[in-house]
């Protein structure tokens, strides 16, 4: 009869513990890393922490987004980021702003998504447009949607709001121009924030004068529609 | 064997946020990309959280991205960004989901299947998946930093889905099949290595459960 001997605890090897976070190496290598983890702080640590890459990398490929949407996304930022560079004035940020929103934005906005921003009707063939005018000096920030709206009566209308950055309504008048400055529609928000004005093919640029809650006006915002803004805004509908 | 196996040069060809974001503000439209690169799938995996339907998903990737350049100069904690990111996809699927749009109108459209369904507050109130999908956010950046054939390979084994071909990672990575698994140790350890000084694993990430976005709709 002979006496069994201890055996002694052999080290294991970063590969075994890699072997094991991968899921490899059988139920013989794993109780034993297990063990040697529970024995040694640093095993354990190692382990827990090439498990949780492991955990962290699993299935990541499900998150990978459209190529086209990253692509959109890129483009979007390359030709702003370059404006940026180019100019900073208020007045050219909102115009940049307003013709990123007409000339990429209408390219990315699926015509058959029946999205109706803005919280109005249920034309397919409406583009939209947003621009946010970022807080300035004792004026917060204000937040313009609208939506161009090809109606049944061949009447194409921009429908939106004017809000905060809090979504609380303001009160303002909204006009469209022409090139020469020559006012072609006016509305003024209603309780909700709401306006719409037709949107002749002569639009050049969007006025929007709007009035803080304490009764101070914001000063007045110019929107141009871009150098191609009647291009897009005024086109015809989609879909 | 558990020595540090990081090196200096495993940094050289990152750029961190903060570097990103202050080119961007100077107009540098390459590190515009690599932004977008980089937080993809981070926008993703939150549309994907919120199970937002096809056309609403690629609306809202655009949303974030459109937000984010038009607030680059209002982005204060640049080491917050990818906490910035989810606050701000979150909020947008919230309101995109509730637009114009009753909840049993789209259980309705959706065949009246709940787990299809978009529940705010499903998510609202769990920083649990926030967390998570910083920290994988945390392993795509450290994969980033790593970078070569240690990020190829761990993306080949354990991020592409399924069981990895162990002939066809070898063929496509140069490397003999033999020579996997020992590399394979040696990456993971770098890439733990980067992992523990980015603070993976710790407590949740500056401003997961604070918000901290613009974009307050």
């Amino acid at each position: 009869m002979t006496t069994p001997f201890p055996i002694p605890h052999r080290k294991v090897t970063i590969d075994e513990i890699a072997a094991v976070a991968s899921g490899e190496g059988g139920p013989a290598l794993e109780a034993r890393v297990q063990e040697a983890a529970a024995r040694e702080p640093q095993v354990g640590a190692t382990l827990a922490s090439f498990l949780g890459i492991v955990a962290a990398m699993e299935n990541d490929h499900l998150l990978e987004p459209p190529a086209e949407a990253v692509q959109r996304a890129k483009a979007l930022g390359s030709r702003l980021s370059a404006r940026r560079a180019a100019t900073r004035s208020p007045l050219a940020t909102l115009g940049e702003v307003f013709d990123r929103a007409g000339a990429v934005v209408l390219g990315w906005l699926d015509p058959n998504s029946g999205l109706a921003l803005a919280g109005v009707r249920d034309d397919r063939g409406a583009d939209l447009l947003e621009a946010t005018i970022d807080a300035t000096a004792g004026v917060p920030q204000l937040m313009i949607r609208a939506e161009r709206t090809p109606a049944q009566d061949g009447v194409v209308r921009l429908v939106g709001e004017v809000t905060r950055g809090d979504d609380m309504p303001v009160k303002a008048m909204v006009a469209v121009l022409d090139a020469h400055g020559v006012v072609l529609s006016t509305d003024e928000t209603d309780a909700l924030g709401m306006f719409a004005l037709p949107l002749p093919r002569e639009s050049h640029e969007v006025v929007v004068s709007a009035h803080a809650s304490d009764g101070t006006d914001h000063p007045t915002i110019v929107l141009p529609l871009g150098p191609d803004g009647l291009a897009t805004v005024g086109r015809e509908p989609r879909g | 064997m558990f020595a540090s196996a990081y090196t200096a040069g495993l940094l050289t060809d990152f750029a961190p946020d903060a570097s990103l974001l202050a080119r961007c503000r100077g107009g540098d439209a390459a590190a515009w990309s690599l932004l977008v690169e980089r937080y993809r799938k981070l926008v993703w995996s939150v549309i994907v959280k919120h199970r937002m339907r096809p056309e609403e998903a690629e609306d809202i990737f655009q949303h974030v991205f459109t937000t984010l350049i038009s607030n680059i100069d209002a982005i204060n904690d640049e080491n917050a960004l990818a906490s910035w990111i989810v606050t701000t996809t979150k909020r947008r699927c919230w309101r995109v989901s509730g637009q114009g749009k009753q909840a049993a109108e789209r259980a309705r459209s959706l065949d009246a299947d709940p787990e299809k369904t978009v529940d705010p507050a499903d998510t609202r109130t769990d920083p649990g998946d926030a967390r998570a999908m910083l920290e994988k956010q945390l392993v795509r950046e450290g994969l980033e930093r790593l970078g070569g054939k240690c990020k190829d390979l761990l993306e080949a084994l354990f991020g592409a889905g399924g069981e990895p071909n162990y002939t066809l990672i070898a063929e496509k990575l140069g490397i003999r099949v033999g020579s996997i698994g020992p590399t394979r140790a040696r990456c993971l350890e770098k890439l733990s290595v980067i992992l523990g000084r980015l603070g993976f694993g710790e407590a949740p990430a500056k401003g997961v459960s604070d918000g901290g976005s613009e974009d307050d709709e």
